[in-house]
């Protein structure tokens, strides 16, 4: 039977090999669409993603059966992902990717990215806010968390995190109304 | 306005990039992807992952690596749109120098027995051949030596991991998974003289010595190699060797036990 997203974590337990490839399909659109709202492009949200998605499974095989099978799936990934970007972030430049060096550098005919225009226009907004106020908007209204699982991942209290997110929606209402004058 | 940005906000779903899935399964060593490279006899199939290259056989047609990938790695390959440029040169550069070197090969399927056997091959320098025995005797089994055959035979990754170094006690080449002939070719290719060889296998010669020192070595070992023609005596066997007062040599070990 096909894992869902509530017995995935029974089932990476049970065969993590076999469970994994689920994982990835049940994650991959959310997780694209969050993270490519937290990257400058198209294609650093690709590598970004295969990176998340890599660390995910290095973590999980380092588990035993019992922690695998507690684990709150997708927060967990979230956690990953917010520190992915993060760290991306940070490091100035393009550097390979973990899974580059894994496997080596993709051949850029493979993957022709489909633009989505509104999803760019967001992505350039979003990137105006401070770190912590774009993440906590973007987990709870991209991606539709609640404020209690952001306040674990992005490890600062809930009151912190409603306050980020109601200065990011202000920054982008303000940004709006700008153009819109 | 904010209930409106918050709207747009939760319908900005896209669709992941179709290779997503193939490349993180392929980076984490759950499946592998294969191409063909060429290389100095025709082309080359490679199968690798994030833990390495994990299967390698050369001829024409992907078929036939498909089969043997299925029947040594066992996991989903997907065809990739070519090796990789780095994975490339590390290939080429490992059948040049026959050395692994930085190269990494993904050997999670294989067993500890064979393991031991493919980790012990990988010490016989380029164009020397040694034998299944000498083998089985390095790894402290002597009466293995079948199953250090069976064992190269499986090799998942033959010409990296040198099993065609590895011949007959009688000094031939033996058997190899892709034939004889191309066996010769890649002991040919790593400079040994097979016509010699050839040779000492026809009068039943196993080992040379030098008369200056007594040391016996195996023909093809590097020491050997450099005895001069008039001071070179051969061996039909160790005892032989031994009775006329001859130690074996360090470097090629030819009685098998390390030193």
């Amino acid at each position: 039977m096909t894992p869902t997203r509530n017995t995935i974590a029974q089932a990476l337990a049970t065969d993590l090999d076999r469970a994994f490839p689920h994982l990835v399909t049940l994650y991959q659109r959310e997780l694209f669409s969050g993270i490519r709202t937290m990257v400058p492009s198209h294609s650093d949200a690709e590598d970004t993603m295969q990176d998340v998605f890599l660390k995910a499974y290095q973590s999980l095989t380092g588990w035993g059966n019992e922690r695998r099978a507690s684990l709150s799936v997708r927060p967990w990934l979230w956690m990953i992902a917010t520190n992915t970007c993060r760290n991306r972030a940070r490091t100035k430049g393009r550097r390979p990717t973990e899974v580059e060096l894994l496997i080596g550098v993709q051949d850029p005919t493979e993957s022709q990215p489909e633009p989505n225009l509104e999803l760019d226009e967001w992505a350039d907004r979003l990137a105006a806010l401070t770190m912590p106020a774009r993440t906590a908007v973007v987990l709870r209204h991209v991606v539709g968390l609640r404020i209690d699982e952001i306040a674990e991942i992005v490890k600062r209290p809930e009151g912190t995190v409603k306050a980020d997110i109601h200065r990011g929606l202000k920054k982008l209402r303000t940004m709006l109304e700008e153009v819109s004058l | 306005m904010t209930s409106l940005i918050t709207n747009q906000l939760e319908n900005l779903q896209t669709d992941a990039p179709p290779a997503t899935i193939e490349r993180v399964l392929v980076s984490t060593g759950v499946i592998d992807y294969f191409a063909p490279m060429s290389w100095k006899h025709g082309t080359l199939w490679v199968s690798w992952n994030g833990h390495g290259v994990s299967c390698v056989a050369p001829g024409d047609d992907p078929e036939p690596f498909i089969d043997r990938h299925a029947a040594k790695v066992g996991r989903h390959v997907a065809r990739s749109r070519g090796v990789p440029l780095r994975l490339r040169d590390l290939i080429s550069q490992t059948i040049s120098s026959g050395r692994l070197g930085t190269l990494r090969v993904d050997l999670r399927g294989v067993g500890p027995f064979q393991l031991d056997v493919l980790t012990t091959i990988q010490d016989i320098p380029p164009g020397e051949l040694r034998t299944y025995a000498w083998v089985a005797e390095h790894m402290g089994r002597p009466r293995a030596v079948r199953a250090v055959g069976s064992a190269l035979n499986r090799n998942p990754v033959p010409i990296l991991i040198p099993c065609h170094r590895v011949g007959t006690s009688d000094g031939s080449v033996g058997n190899y998974a892709f034939g004889a002939t191309m066996k010769r070719t890649l002991l040919a290719d790593e400079g040994l003289d097979m016509q010699t060889l050839d040779g000492y296998v026809a009068a039943g010669f196993r080992f040379m010595g030098s008369v200056n020192n007594t040391v016996y070595c195996f023909p093809s070992c590097v020491r050997a190699r450099s005895i001069h023609p008039t001071n070179r005596v051969m061996f039909k066997s160790h005892d032989a060797a031994s009775d006329a007062g001859y130690r074996p040599c360090t470097v090629c070990t030819p009685h098998g036990s390390p030193s």
